[in-house]
């Protein structure tokens, strides 16, 4: 991640931590997908946003929309290991969660930050369950 | 607080940034808000979630908190050939101001602003995290401490005129030191 990327993402938390919890305008799916709009220059939340208003109807979107781990792969993420030599770094993608309901982390400055109902929370890296990690 | 301050503030909602002013060489003015700020005729330069602080604490006592800024993220720039942490560690920061204020938003749009905390700097580290990159944190101590003042400073008249011209304050206080004798009455 280049530093540039990374005032970037700083930005981006800050502005997003002013948001409520609100389906298909600020949510958990829309906070990975928009941060890599503003990285990447692109508008692949458009095809999330506005798509459901609720849980359910969000749980009925995510079944029919490709997995995360597909989106990640079109998005020009790559799965990778995770040790002690190669720590989670800023910008990477933490997956997380049930697969029928995965939860999606953004790594910033040695915490993973995630949009949850109550609002954006940053986790301790070592206190999320790792299903997958993504990096570009 | 304005009026319109308080309406906001009342909201269950409050959008709010928090610019910091560090009084170390020419002054660093800095904001966590996404964007550039400018206020009362200076430009906060954002730095988002780069920076971040301890919680401001108010209690009724007269008592010297403590409260840290920390600024991450930096790398050395492109062909810098004086490393960011030589830098830091030289400046002359110990006893130098620092200045919170917070600036209230509706929907992006400026509402007002408060100053919320007010200290000087009495300890600065500077260190290269694997994960997170460099980063510098002050410690600062709030406005109730100040360090050009000799500890025990006398409470009489002539010192209290050194630093207030003009207070009366402790202009009868040595009559306080005489000893009271209570006699009986006749």
């Amino acid at each position: 991640m280049t530093q540039d990327e990374l005032l970037k993402l700083a930005k981006f938390i800050s502005r997003y931590s002013h948001h409520n919890y609100q389906y298909g305008k600020y949510d958990c799916m829309l906070f990975p997908a928009e941060w890599n709009d503003v990285r990447s220059g692109t508008k692949k939340a458009d095809a999330i946003r506005d798509n459901y208003y609720d849980k359910f109807t969000a749980m009925k979107f995510y079944k029919n929309f490709i997995s995360v781990e597909g989106w990640l792969k079109g998005a020009g993420y790559h799965e990778i290991e995770v040790d002690v030599d190669n720590p989670i770094i800023d910008g990477d993608m933490v997956v997380s969660g049930m697969p029928e309901w995965p939860l999606v982390y953004v790594a910033f400055q040695g915490n993973l930050y995630y949009m949850s109902e109550d609002g954006l929370f940053a986790y301790n890296t070592k206190v999320v369950n790792k299903r997958s990690v993504w990096r570009k | 607080m304005s009026p319109s301050l308080v309406a906001e503030t009342s909201k269950a909602v409050v959008q709010y940034y928090e610019l910091v002013y560090i009084g170390v060489g020419d002054g660093y003015y800095i904001t966590n808000a996404p964007w550039d700020i400018n206020h009362g005729g200076n430009n906060y330069i954002s730095a988002g979630a780069l920076m971040s602080f301890d919680a401001v604490q108010e209690n009724i006592g007269f008592e010297i908190t403590r409260l840290s800024i920390t600024i991450g993220g930096i790398a050395p720039m492109p062909g810098d050939s004086d490393p960011f942490l030589k830098k830091i560690l030289s400046l002359d920061y110990i006893d130098r101001p620092v200045s919170i204020v917070r600036a209230y938003y509706n929907h992006d749009s400026y509402i007002d602003s408060v100053l919320i905390y007010s200290g000087y700097i009495n300890n600065g580290t500077a260190g290269v995290g694997l994960q997170t990159g460099a980063a510098v944190r002050i410690e600062t101590s709030n406005n109730w401490s100040n360090f050009s003042l000799v500890s025990g400073r006398l409470t009489n008249d002539a010192k209290q005129q050194s630093f207030y011209p003009g207070d009366r304050g402790f202009e009868y206080c040595k009559q306080v030191q005489k000893q009271v004798e209570w006699k009986e009455e006749a």
